[in-house]
């Protein structure tokens, strides 16, 4: 068994990429960091019920709406008796998104120096799969079902990324758990912008989930793979300004052959596959313009 | 369940120590089989599996802790020459 | 120590500046604002040895005190009406992870219906664990903040504390107070070192844990009671050694001329100061009336009031709030306190101050003249008594 900082035997989904996500940001960072946790997935993989933990790192569990500003908090009370540690909020979209938005940019234009990772499995999924603001476009949620009146999520979802940069953190950075080695650095970049005081730094990492989009446990690399291909998924770093691209696709799959290998993409017309595809070019136009 | 009597709890809840592991391989309905001869050693099962159920040992022979595996498949399906099976489990 | 003229608001900036506390962080509201701009220029001046954090909102205030408490950091802050309410989930948090935050609330009303004084904010949260002290004027706002990190802090508590006084009429108008001197507060309050907290990497301890039903969530609960239940031997211990330091001591209730009271009132707050001058000028004509002005609301000192009211004939309690559908917070305390008693005094209920409504001496002399007549005719009041309604001098029965 690996010895490292999170315990065996964790009570995550098989196939689970936010367990992928959460394994190597506390690694990376190593055991002088303090996570923070919010109710949600990550958190049934660092807490039990029972006065047990399952991570070695001091862990609080704070509230779902409002994880970055204990953050700022500890930072500085850290900073205050000269400890050296990292601070590492490790939430899900729907509290990154929707319920923490305030505080989490908040903490982006204060330039407090902690390191927030959005795993982004596209719904509020502990609570089961009930849609959040990162949810795409078409899909299907417990709150966004098909029926004859709906088809799936009818809008786009928020581009947390942009907004964070545009909230002034410092270092803004999207990540793939196919991609293990770019996601490791980025990591370690966050890292170095905090402990130089820059500002806050946010990695917003896919973690695609078997349970939710209704795909085989197996295939969880491949759809995140897929997402990048696609297209769907942009890898990039914004940093001082500027945005840079982690890969870019020299010929970008298309966005159906991800589509189709989900269940919760399985109701989506020819139609709506065309909004999507329409969407992802815009994306790359409008990056491909600014480049 | 645990009786605590109240004196000996702590004066708020706070977890103060690792919880032993649990066999989650319990879970598993199918497992992965390594084919030591196929196995390039490339090290892709023990980079993406979720459980870190994959062990690398010293001589960078790669082996599944069943404890722990639940038989996601991840690994079978990502191993480049295919050296992993996914066998059925009663 | 000189007497120096400050509003309410000037005078707890400076109480916090001399408890050194280490972090700061607010949102403007009025009437608090104030504060914690006195204690941003403080810091920026470099009086105060603290960082101010300038947060987005009142519940990442609150979430912000929480993280660094937890990190070992002294802290405060000042807020009320929908800014306490906008922090309602974090304050809840507080208490069960046992921090010591200490928070001024400057009360005012919570729905947007008006602004002035009213404890609809403070008694919103007042099931959830926090220390709640209620004070009468500038002075005892100043004297309360120096004794709320004592009490907040001690390790037999290790509770947060609400120093909670009344907007406008407190905050905003000028008193002459005496700040204690740097050298007294600091020889009565130690340095915050908090022994249950604890970020060390070794340790890897999980704080604002989620417990099992069946195992350990109404034992914690108890532990958190009987820490209130301590807390009220400290404040009363605290207190003393308060008024040995500065000649003012504090308890858990205040008695005014209670000495051979048929009627007395039971109150909270700047009231008080009003309702002592006419209880003393009722008594000047005879009229058996006295005063019980109760500081701790939580914990509820049942002991030390009954001691104070039960030779009365009746009590007026009079609450700065209403509890829409049921009995307001006061009266339901006083009420259930005296329910043990055989021979119980007759209770009447009444709202008074409400959204900040005035108390004048004209309404209380009022006051006291309808509660005596009910008292001396043996006829219960039939509702409870409006201070003011309608404006005017008279009170309205309803």
């Amino acid at each position: 068994m690996r010895d490292d900082l999170v315990a065996a035997g964790g009570p995550l989904c098989p196939g689970c990429g936010a367990a992928l996500a959460l394994q190597y940001a506390l690694n990376t960072l190593g055991k002088k960091t303090v996570l923070l946790t919010t109710p949600g997935c990550a958190c049934m993989g660092t807490l039990t019920f029972d006065l047990q933990t399952l991570v070695r790192v001091p862990q609080i569990f704070t509230l779902f709406e409002n994880p970055a500003a204990p953050a700022t908090g500890v930072k500085a009370g850290l900073d205050r008796s000269g400890l050296e540690m990292n601070v590492l909020c490790f939430v899900g979209d729907g509290g990154t998104v929707d319920l923490g938005l305030g505080g989490v940019t908040g903490a982006a234009e204060r330039g407090d120096p902690v390191i927030y990772i959005c795993y982004d499995n596209e719904a509020y999924m502990n609570t089961g799969i009930q849609r959040s603001g990162a949810t795409p476009y078409g899909a299907w949620t417990t709150t966004t079902p098909v029926g004859e009146r709906m088809k799936g999520k009818g809008r786009f979802s928020k581009d947390m990324p942009m907004i964070m940069a545009s909230s002034g953190a410092a270092y803004v950075a999207t990540a793939s758990v196919a991609y293990i080695d770019d996601y490791v650095e980025k990591i370690r970049r966050a890292e170095e912008v905090t402990i130089r005081n820059e500002g806050m730094a946010y990695i917003h990492v896919q973690a695609p989930c078997p349970t939710g989009w209704r795909f085989d446990t197996s295939e969880t690399i491949k759809l995140a793979r897929l997402a990048v291909k696609t297209g769907i998924w942009q890898l990039y770093e914004i940093y001082k300004g500027k945005r840079l691209l982690s890969w870019k696709p020299k010929e970008r799959v298309p966005v159906s052959e991800y589509l189709k290998a989900q269940g919760r993409f399985r109701h989506l017309t020819d139609g709506q596959i065309d909004v999507i595809q329409s969407h992802v070019d815009e994306v790359w136009r409008r990056i491909d313009e600014t480049l | 369940m645990n009786e605590k009597k109240n004196d000996d709890l702590p004066e708020l809840p706070v977890a103060s120590k690792l919880r032993p592991p649990v066999e989650t391989g319990l879970w598993r309905t199918t497992k992965p089989v390594i084919n030591g001869g196929k196995c390039i050693k490339c090290g892709t099962c023990w980079m993406y599996c979720p459980d870190r159920a994959v062990c690398r040992q010293e001589d960078r022979e790669y082996t599944i802790e069943y404890a722990y595996c639940k038989g996601c498949g991840i690994c079978a399906e990502e191993c480049p020459v295919k050296a992993i099976s996914m066998v059925a489990e009663v | 120590m000189s007497l120096r003229l400050m509003s309410g608001n000037d005078a707890v900036a400076h109480a916090v500046k001399a408890c050194k506390v280490n972090l700061v962080s607010a949102m403007p509201i009025t009437p608090v604002g104030p504060i914690s701009e006195r204690l941003a220029q403080f810091i920026a001046d470099g009086e105060l040895d603290a960082k101010f954090i300038e947060a987005d909102g009142e519940h990442s205030v609150m979430s912000i005190l929480t993280g660094a408490c937890i990190a070992g950091c002294r802290t405060f802050t000042a807020t009320c009406g929908a800014g306490l309410g906008f922090m309602n989930n974090p304050i809840f948090n507080v208490p069960v992870m046992r921090l010591p935050i200490v928070m001024a609330v400057g009360n005012r009303p919570l729905g947007l219906l008006d602004f002035l004084s009213d404890y609809s904010d403070s008694m919103s949260v007042r099931d959830s664990g926090w220390i709640q002290l209620y004070v009468e004027d500038n002075q005892e706002a100043v004297d309360t903040v120096i004794q709320a990190y004592k009490i907040a802090e001690d390790k037999r508590i290790l509770l947060p504390v609400m120093m909670c006084f009344d907007g406008w009429y407190l905050s905003y108008l000028s008193e002459p107070v005496t700040i204690p001197t740097q050298e007294m507060v600091d020889d009565y309050l130690s340095p915050f070192r908090p022994d249950h907290l604890s970020l060390d990497p070794e340790r890897y301890l999980a704080y604002g844990y989620q417990v099992n039903a069946e195992s350990y969530n109404m034992e914690f609960r108890n532990k958190f009671s009987q820490a209130m239940e301590r807390a009220k031997e400290v404040i009363v211990e605290v207190g003393k050694e308060y008024g040995r330091l500065t000649g003012r001591p504090h308890g858990l209730v205040e008695e005014f001329m209670t000495e051979n009271a048929e009627l007395i009132l039971v109150m909270m707050g700047s009231m008080t100061g009003t309702a002592k001058q006419v209880v003393k000028e009722q008594r000047a004509k005879g009229i058996p009336v006295g005063l019980v002005k109760v500081r701790s609301f939580r914990p509820f000192p049942g002991d030390a009031l009954m001691k104070a009211v039960e030779n009365a004939g009746a009590i007026v309690v009079l609450d700065r709030c209403l509890s829409f559908g049921g009995n307001p917070p006061l009266f339901s305390e006083v009420a259930s306190t005296l329910y043990s008693l055989v021979d119980r005094p007759m209770l009447i209920g009444a709202y008074a101050g409400i959204g900040g409504r005035d108390v004048t001496e004209e309404r209380l002399g009022e006051l006291i003249s309808q509660a005596l007549y009910a008292y001396e005719k043996n006829e219960s009041i039939n509702g409870r008594i409006w201070v003011g309604f309608n404006g005017g001098a008279k009170n309205r029965v309803i």
